[in-house]
């Protein structure tokens, strides 16, 4: 079973290329650009990888969506993806141990760190 | 004089038997000389009076022999009338005194005549045999002995031959009684004290002056004493009585009797006895009260030392001395009287000196008031003085306690004639070292900041100027300056000073310009957050386009101007990755997460990376480390310290070159100075000012955010150039794990010099 990674991502073509890029390595993406979509996918299905932008023009951001994820898979891993971070948040996505890169990522970089992921029992 | 010291009594007592002794000694063989003449006097009364004896005595015979011999040439006896010759016998009886009879015997021995009985009666035998033949042998006259006569007692006698024809017709004898003899001494008058006695040649007594007939006829001790043919001669005795006594004796040279005078032992002995008795009574008596009197006399002596002791104690002590007792001794009283005089002209002159004193009290006493009357007058002028002293001094004060300094300098020269406490405070030269000196080579002016030819020209014109000034201090210090001339004129109405009033705005400006800094970075910062955000991305999009778009194509056989050109996008849009990465580091607030670390083991970290980049270009990377004590520091931060400053020296090295990391440890802080051997910094560069690059490809962002990591570690950076040697940075940060440093520490700009660009944050 292919590793699953849910991609919150609000920037339409950032996405799709991520997921097109990430999907080219054989991984199941699901991708959405909304924040409490994902919430709710979260709920329902278990990703092995969340791969989420801070800002997503709603109420909820990255870091509450990668924190409500470790609540329910809490060996699932993270990535957190910002354009402009800061100190604070970087030390927060340090305490939920999720990783933390700014933009622009060059996707070889993003599959290495994927690379090897840890299979989650289905 | 040595030796131990004996007492006055002493010496008197020695003195005394000295004299004493003597004189006694003396006086005792006087007397015994005196005595003994006495005494050799007295024997030869004795032996005169003996010799008188003895010749009286023999006279007595000599008398009764002729006598005798008168009777016996009698014519009566040649014819036989013995009738007639019995009655001339009778008539020579009577005027012979003592005779008591008178004899005639015959050669036969018969006794024909006798005067104790009458004439024919019948005769008593014969007396004295001995001497009757006697004087029949030698026909001549002989003593009859003392015998005991038939009637009368003891008797004695003389006989004388009758020679008729030279022939011994008859012996007639004269019986004499002993009271005869006695009667001799009697007419001698002897002394009362004396016995006399006459002894016979046999040494019985015949006659004593004392005891009458009682001792007659006894032999005496003369017998025994004397010796036997001496004439003359005396001896010593216990006489009847028992009393010791001396007997003097002589042997009358007719009769061979013995005259003896007996005297008591004490009438010759005793005088002498009794003198030296008295002399030596005398002698004693005399040592005795002499004794007496050198002791009295040296108690009394000594009471005077003592006196005299107790007086020079007094004398010495300044005591007054009443009364003296005078001594016995009138040296001692001298020297009493001497003590006594001294101690009265001592009083005299105390009292004298009491009375000068008192006198110069009193004159003191004047004068004080006087000086007090004085005082009062000149309390009361320096009242008011102080009053006017007190405000000058008030200013004066205030003149020093103004923090701004006061200096007031020559127009022309410069020479400073005042200078405050506020001017001591903000240069560092100190009153002493200022006054004196000439004000521009004292404070030197940055040529730039401090046009004083406009200056002094302005207050040529205006009399007074106002601005600001960059001067610098005893430590080098530059100081910013907002200063006040003004011309101060003589009585003359000539400017001859300048008044300069100047405070130290340094402080203030730095605040002002950090202020301004810190706005400026902030707004610096929102705008690099607002653009980085912004660019990020639309960045992000085009990125992973292209990575998406290489990716795809990648699995396609392309031309390779097309790869070529993908790379190219790709390296463009790593670039501005980078910028913007760098964009990012410098809009975050600089805020350190301090936790204990080690200094030398951060710089291995960030080093280990860099070796390969350095291999390519030819740099060696020389490494001084130093263990430094632990400090407080955020590792990442600092990591991007070290990394800066190796990236920025490495691009200064693009011909190669030594990158030199050296750390030390410095008192309190930790040293590390990172060096390059490139073209150096060029003069008037200040590579912290943000966008202020001397790379083709800098931001100008990479060493302000140095200083802004530095600064919020409490520490500071500082660097020295030389153009075509190279660079150094130098980084102090404090150690220890407690003390943090306020970094809002009031920073100081140093000034620059020709060969070295230095500048520091504190």
């Amino acid at each position: 079973m292919p590793v699953g990674i849910l991609l919150i991502e609000n920037h339409d073509l950032s996405r799709r290329n991520m997921a097109a890029y990430l999907e080219s390595f054989g991984y199941s993406v699901t991708e959405t650009g909304d924040g409490e979509e994902a919430v709710k996918l979260i709920q329902d299905i278990k990703y092995d990888v969340v791969i989420t932008d801070l800002q997503l023009d709603c109420m909820v951001n990255g870091l509450d969506i990668l924190a409500h994820h470790k609540k329910v898979s809490p060996e699932a891993r993270g990535i957190l993806i910002t354009a402009f971070g800061s100190t604070e948040v970087k030390e927060q996505a340090a305490s939920l141990n999720v990783i933390y890169l700014e933009k622009p990522i060059q996707l070889s970089q993003l599959v290495a760190l994927l690379n090897p992921v840890p299979q989650l029992d289905s | 004089m040595r030796g131990k010291p004996i007492s006055l009594g002493a010496y008197l007592f020695i003195l005394l038997m000295c004299t004493v002794t003597p004189i006694t000694l003396f006086a005792s063989w006087l007397v015994m000389n005196f005595a003994k003449g006495e005494r050799r006097s007295t024997e030869a009364g004795l032996k005169d009076t003996n010799r008188a004896l003895a010749t009286a005595l023999d006279r007595e015979f000599e008398s009764s022999i002729a006598a005798l011999n008168v009777l016996a040439t009698s014519n009566l006896l040649d014819n036989g009338d013995l009738r007639q010759f019995y009655a001339l016998c009778e008539r020579a009886r009577a005027t012979q005194a003592g005779w008591e009879n008178i004899t005639l015997q015959e050669p036969s021995g018969k006794t024909i005549l006798t005067l104790s009985a009458p004439f024919g009666k019948p005769i008593h035998p014969i007396f004295g045999k001995e001497s009757f033949e006697k004087v029949l042998r030698t026909k001549d006259v002989a003593i009859l002995e003392l015998v005991r006569g038939s009637t009368s007692g003891w008797i004695f006698g003389v006989r004388i031959p009758v020679l008729r024809a030279d022939e011994v017709k008859y012996v007639l004898t004269a019986i004499i009684e002993p009271g005869r003899v006695g009667a001799i001494m009697g007419e001698q008058k002897l002394p009362g004290s004396w016995l006399g006695g006459i002894l016979d040649h046999k040494h019985r007594l015949v006659a004593s002056t004392r005891s009458g007939n009682k001792f007659i006829g006894q032999r005496t001790m003369m017998a025994n004493d004397a010796p036997a043919n001496a004439i003359e001669g005396s001896f010593r005795n216990h006489n009847r009585d028992g009393a010791l006594s001396y007997s003097f004796f002589r042997r009358a040279p007719f009769s061979g009797w013995f005259v003896v005078l007996n005297v008591p032992a004490d009438l010759l002995d005793g005088p002498v006895k009794r003198s030296l008795i008295r002399v030596i009574m005398v002698g004693l008596c005399a040592l005795l009260l002499g004794s007496l009197f050198a002791i009295i006399m040296s108690r009394r002596i000594n009471a005077s030392v003592a006196g005299i002791r107790t007086l020079a104690q007094a004398l010495g002590l300044k005591q007054e001395i009443n009364t003296i007792e005078k001594g016995p001794v009138f040296e001692l009283n001298t020297i009493t009287e001497a003590l006594y005089d001294a101690s009265k002209l001592l009083q005299v002159s105390e009292a004298k000196q009491r009375t000068a004193e008192e006198q110069l009290r009193e004159v003191n006493n004047h004068l004080e008031q006087r000086v007090a009357e004085r005082t009062a007058a000149l309390e009361d002028e320096i009242r008011k003085k102080q009053t006017l002293e007190n405000a000058l001094r008030n200013q004066a004060l205030l003149l020093q306690l103004a923090h701004d300094a006061i200096i007031v300098r020559s127009l022309e020269e410069g020479q400073i004639h005042f200078w405050n406490h506020g001017a001591t405070e903000i240069y560092g030269w100190n009153t002493d070292e200022a006054i004196g000196a000439r004000i521009h080579e004292l404070l030197r002016c940055r040529s730039s900041a401090c046009p004083l030819k406009e200056i002094e020209e302005a207050v040529a014109r205006h009399g007074r100027w106002e601005g600001e000034l960059v001067r610098t201090g005893k430590d080098g210090t530059e100081l910013v300056l907002d200063s006040r001339w003004s011309v101060l004129k003589d009585s003359q109405g000539r400017p001859v000073e300048i008044l300069e009033l100047t405070s130290d705005i340094t402080a203030r400006k730095y605040a002002e310009q950090r202020a301004q800094e810190n706005e400026w970075l902030a707004g610096v910062g929102t705008m690099t957050a607002i653009f980085a955000h912004e660019i990020g991305n639309p960045l992000h999009a085009i990125s992973t386009s292209l990575d998406l778009v290489e990716r795809q194509l990648g699995k396609l056989r392309l031309d390779s101007r097309i790869k070529k050109t993908l790379e190219l996008s790709t390296h463009e849009i790593q670039r501005v990755s980078t910028l913007l990465t760098e964009f990012r580091a410098f809009a975050r607030p600089q805020k350190a997460n301090l936790k204990p670390g080690q200094l030398v083991d951060l710089i291995n970290d960030v080093l280990v990376p860099q070796i390969a980049v350095c291999r390519k270009s030819g740099i060696a990377i020389k490494r001084e480390l130093a263990w430094v004590q632990p400090l407080l520091l955020d590792e990442d931060k600092i990591k991007q310290v070290i990394v800066n400053l190796c990236k920025n020296a490495i691009e200064a090295m693009p011909d190669g070159g030594v990158l030199t990391l050296k750390t030390q440890q410095s008192g309190d802080l930790a040293v590390l100075e990172i060096s390059d051997t490139g073209a150096g910094i060029p003069e008037g560069v200040d590579v912290f000012r943000l966008f202020t690059t001397t790379k083709s490809n800098g931001t100008g962002l990479g060493l302000p955010l140095v200083r802004q990591i530095v600064n919020a570690h409490g520490g500071s950076i500082q660097y020295t150039t030389q153009p075509g040697h190279g660079t150094t940075f130098r980084i102090c940060l404090r150690t220890g794990l407690t003390n943090l440093v306020d970094p809002s520490s009031q920073p100081r700009v140093q000034s620059t010099t020709a060969a070295e660009t230095e500048k520091m944050e504190a």
